[in-house]
């Protein structure tokens, strides 16, 4: 089984958002069930500080296992961090997707837009681990 | 069968009337030679129409040898464009993953298939099991590589300089090399089967030496391989007959333009 934190949202595609100490900042990345459903992750692409995501556009690239995936952000939002350190190693997406695997934050324009993600109990359904 | 005769085979489509594997309602095209440019806007025109229900096999050649690179394997500073063309080798980076192939004595295949049917690994070593099947068909002693460890990184050189677990091999040397993307919702994966060798060119075009030398269906068998036999194997697999069709023009051209740009090809 996978491991699914009731506290986090989630997308249909496998990324996470999880919400931090700072006002309209939330974590993205992808979930435990994603990693391993791609195997050992060997190359992470993410844009740079300051651009703007929109909603379910593609805002970066994993590859793992000669399998190369677009990661989204579900909703408009300004990436305010990226997590460098998977530049030179990435299977922390492999050995911890909700801590130090994460990806980017990001500034959600509208918080309000999340209301139509999943939570816990719906990703969990979702990938019939419900 | 030479690199060359695939220039005869006619375009056609193939479709199931049944679902076929999976589940799944099968169309397949088996295509004269391309450009590298068309090969990969038409495998990713294949994953952005695929039907519901459907799941879509390509088999194709390339119109001249063609070193193909993987989605994030560097490019630059290891290959000459200058020495490609000289040499009369075309380029082109796909939109999967994985590292270098040269394209020339081969035939490629290509899948696309909802990804809520299997994962990327699962499918991954399913349609290696599939091709596998085809292979054995012909009387190939193909297996699976089942060998534990990590994946390769994009520069860790040239794809056939070893095999990973679940892919395609042949007494312990790699026969079919096989690369994935996710596009939306939709899994594709191709890869190469080698009729002949001619991955010890990458070396010549400068990719690192080493490693061990794949295995060649012209080695493999003590018969020569009738004219589009291959072919046929890999349809009977997928349970599909044939008929002619044609793929979208306009989504394939678009797609094109991206895959023909040194932007893309030379991205990093």
């Amino acid at each position: 089984m996978s491991e699914i934190p009731v506290d986090l949202t989630y997308t249909k595609e496998h990324e996470y958002l999880k919400k931090t100490s700072e006002e309209a900042i939330y974590q993205l990345g992808i979930t435990d069930f994603a990693q391993g459903e791609l195997g050992d992750v060997v190359f992470v692409e993410l844009p740079e500080a300051g651009t703007t995501l929109e909603p379910m556009e593609p805002f970066g690239t994993i590859e793992a296992v000669k399998a190369v995936s677009d990661l989204y952000c579900p909703v408009r939002g300004d990436v305010v961090e990226v997590n460098a350190a998977l530049v030179d190693d990435p299977s922390l997406v492999n050995s911890d997707p909700y801590g130090d695997g994460w990806m980017i934050r990001v500034r959600v324009a509208d918080e309000g837009a999340l209301s139509g993600l999943l939570d816990g109990a719906g990703y969990a359904a979702h990938i019939g681990e419900g | 069968m030479t690199a060359d005769e695939s220039t005869s085979l006619v375009p056609v489509a193939v479709r199931t009337r049944e679902p076929g594997p999976l589940g799944l309602r099968w169309t397949a095209r088996v295509e004269s030679a391309c450009s590298g440019a068309k090969n990969m806007a038409r495998d990713h025109a294949s994953a952005l129409e695929l039907q519901a229900g459907g799941a879509a096999l390509r088999l194709y050649r390339w119109d001249v040898p063609t070193l193909s690179l993987g989605r994030n394997e560097p490019a630059l500073g290891r290959y000459d464009p200058d020495l490609l063309r000289r040499l009369g080798v075309a380029v082109v980076r796909r939109p999967s993953g994985g590292r270098a192939v040269l394209h020339w004595r081969e035939l490629t295949y290509s899948i696309a298939l909802p990804a809520s049917v299997l994962g990327p690994r699962a499918a991954y070593r399913w349609i290696n099991e599939m091709l596998a099947s085809a292979l054995a068909s012909l009387g190939v002693p193909v297996e699976i590589a089942s060998r534990a460890g990590r994946a390769r990184l994009p520069e860790a050189g040239p794809c056939f300089r070893g095999s990973a677990p679940g892919e395609v091999v042949a007494r312990g040397r790699k026969l079919v090399g096989s690369a994935q993307v996710k596009i939306r919702r939709v899994i594709l994966q191709h890869g190469s089967i080698l009729l002949g060798n001619d991955q010890a060119l990458l070396q010549r075009l400068g990719a690192t030496a080493g490693g061990v030398a794949p295995a060649t269906l012209s080695e493999l068998l003590d018969r020569p391989l009738a004219k589009h036999e291959l072919e046929v194997a890999l349809l009977g697999v997928f349970k599909a007959t044939a008929v002619r069709g044609a793929p979208s023009q306009a989504i394939e051209r678009e797609l094109e333009l991206r895959y023909r740009s040194d932007a893309w090809t030379w991205r990093c």
